[in-house]
């Protein structure tokens, strides 16, 4: 494997603007969670836990730029 | 010995990638019947006791538990930056960032110990006659409650030894690149489940019933 430098921009870069979008996600989530949405709360909560989720998978995981095995 | 040399019973690089790749991807699999089946279980039970299970949540630490995610969150940063920084060659970047992720799985664990120590402090143990909440469905809760966070930090603390050995042996110089390269995968892989899996159990248990 050949070394190749890595400038702390393109290193920080996607994962970090992913994880304010996360923490964004977290406190709407908690936000709306006191909203008197009957029972739309506990789905607008699950969609946001679902959205965060497909987040980690796609960034953290890395299986947006993944191959099939 | 080269350094791209593979570990037995492995002929190429490739094979061995995949091949761990392909193990912890059915792991995970597993991981995922397993969770789904407490899940379904919260399910049940709050189909069952609706009222119950929202009174039993609004007396859950609801900023212990949103302090926990976003611990969580952070420690899926770092792992997925030494996950980065070892495909970039970079062990040194690799090992800082693995022992990042560990304190912040450290601190997870120190904050729900807190947590537990207050719930037990005010009796919030299903069965015991102590129990502070009516009706007796409010106990379903928090059996549900431990339940899912128990094994969850069991979870976490298996990922927190796993990770500790691996930047350990990275330190020292232990791993060739193939295996460091397969062994980092798997890490960071089960480490973003731990994660994903707490994205679930907070709204279940922290934010229900809420809103009144």
């Amino acid at each position: 494997m050949t070394k190749r430098s890595l400038g702390w921009r393109a290193y920080l870069w996607p994962e970090v603007a992913i994880f304010g979008v996360l923490l964004a996600l977290l406190a709407a989530t908690l936000g709306l969670a006191y909203l008197p949405l009957g029972s739309l709360n506990l789905a607008v909560a699950l969609l946001f836990a679902v959205v965060m989720a497909a987040l980690v998978a796609l960034f953290f995981m890395e299986l947006a730029r993944a191959r099939s095995i | 010995m080269t350094d791209t040399a593979t570990t037995e019973p492995f002929e190429e690089a490739d094979q061995q990638k995949h091949a761990s790749a392909l193990g912890i991807w059915v792991f995970l699999a597993t991981e995922v019947l397993f969770f789904g089946a407490l899940f379904t279980q919260y399910a049940i039970m709050r189909m069952i006791h609706a009222d119950a299970f929202f009174e039993a949540a609004r007396t859950t630490r609801v900023w212990f538990g949103t302090a926990n995610t976003a611990i969580l969150l952070t420690s899926g940063l770092t792992m997925a930056l030494a996950f980065k920084g070892e495909k970039a060659d970079c062990p040194k970047v690799a090992v800082s960032m693995l022992w990042s992720t560990v304190l912040l799985g450290f601190l997870f664990l120190l904050v729900k110990g807190a947590e537990y120590y207050l719930d037990i402090r005010d009796g919030f143990i299903p069965g015991s006659a102590s129990f502070p909440l009516e009706p007796a469905a409010t106990q379903s809760f928090w059996s549900v409650y431990w339940l899912l966070t128990v094994i969850h930090a069991v979870h976490l603390s298996i990922g927190l030894v796993l990770i500790a050995v691996v930047a350990h042996l990275i330190r020292k110089g232990r791993l060739r690149s193939t295996t460091r390269a397969s062994v980092m995968e798997v890490t960071s892989l089960y480490w973003a489940f731990v994660d994903m899996m707490w994205l679930f159990i907070y709204p279940l248990i922290y934010l229900a019933g809420r809103a009144g």
